[in-house]
């Protein structure tokens, strides 16, 4: 399937769901970054620019669609692989671990910082969780603006919360 | 599998009864929603060695997770999914937290069933119940003060 014919079968499926054709909300690159410091504070012998960097690395994948997305308030629109999804999320620990055999406390940080990356954008989105996986519908999370700029707020504050307090 | 589906549909309906006649001013995915975050709580006090505050935590996570099937039957909502998503999300937050609080032969394990239970639906197998055994793992912790990593 090439990318465009899985964008579209991904419009159908949302379709077929009743759901309306707009963005792909999920958790800001900047609150990302900012639960990288929280991360951070857990394992204090890493720099921090590690932990930040790893906070932010999964939304890499947005760039193989810059040709296709489109920027919208609150989000874009069809820019994440597999590696967003469950499926990521078991590559990601196995990376980690195998960091973690070289380097332990990077390892675990880089663990961390993708999982509690993986697992904003769950709560704050639009995914497709079992893609590849399991033939599931997509999950809205994300569906009240109010709801997700609170928990942005609220994992955001958090993290920079116990940095500056660390 | 027999003896799993006899087991949930008796938890379900036992569920059912004690609550059924609540009605409740709130969806489903809103009770998973606050089961994921308290996951992500846990986790996080896991970190920072609170086995207490990540027992606690984990508990109102489960008990949430039993919840939000009662309201779903209740609403006649019908999106299964989200649940299975969240638990999911739910199991791997503590996969780092894990690794670096406690001993490897808890942690192993727990990784390892964790990406097992990503795939096991595939073949309609019934995931692992990882959070309940964490629970577990996490109270014998906090009780007889384990050793932690």
């Amino acid at each position: 399937m090439t990318g465009g014919e899985r964008v579209q079968s991904d419009v159908a499926l949302r379709h077929r769901m009743g759901q309306k054709k707009g963005s792909e909300h999920r958790m800001t690159t900047f609150t990302h970054a900012a639960v990288g410091l929280g991360v951070a504070t857990f394992f204090p012998d890493k720099n921090v620019l590690w932990a930040v960097g790893f906070s932010i690395l999964p939304d890499l994948d947005h760039l193989l669609f810059l040709r296709t997305m489109k920027l919208e308030v609150g989000g874009m629109r069809h820019a994440r692989t597999f590696l967003h999804e469950l499926l990521g999320t078991v590559i990601y620990t196995l990376i980690g671990l195998g960091i973690a055999l070289f380097d332990w406390q990077l390892g675990l940080m880089f663990v961390t910082c993708v999982g509690f990356h993986l697992f904003c954008d769950f709560v704050n989105g639009y995914s497709t969780p079992y893609k590849y996986i399991r033939d599931a519908p997509s999950v809205d999370m994300g569906k009240s603006l109010r709801l997700r700029i609170g928990q942005e707020l609220l994992i955001g504050g958090l993290s920079l919360w116990r940095f500056m307090t660390r | 599998m027999a003896l799993h589906d006899a087991l949930t549909q008796t938890r379900k309906s036992a569920v059912d009864r004690l609550f059924g006649g609540w009605r409740f001013p709130f969806t489903s995915s809103e009770v998973t929603r606050v089961g994921a975050w308290l996951c992500l709580f846990a986790a996080i006090a896991r970190f920072q060695e609170h086995v207490g505050w990540a027992f606690a935590f984990l508990l109102a996570a489960l008990i949430l997770d039993i919840f939000d099937g009662v309201v779903a039957r209740q609403q006649g909502e019908n999106s299964p999914e989200i649940d299975w998503a969240a638990d999911r999300y739910g199991e791997l937050v503590f996969v780092g937290a894990l690794f670096a609080r406690d001993p490897l032969w808890a942690a192993i394990p727990y990784a390892a069933c964790y990406i097992a239970n990503v795939f096991l639906p595939i073949k309609r197998i019934p995931v692992l119940p990882l959070r309940h055994a964490l629970g577990v793992y996490l109270l014998v912790v906090f009780v007889t003060g384990l050793s932690s990593g």
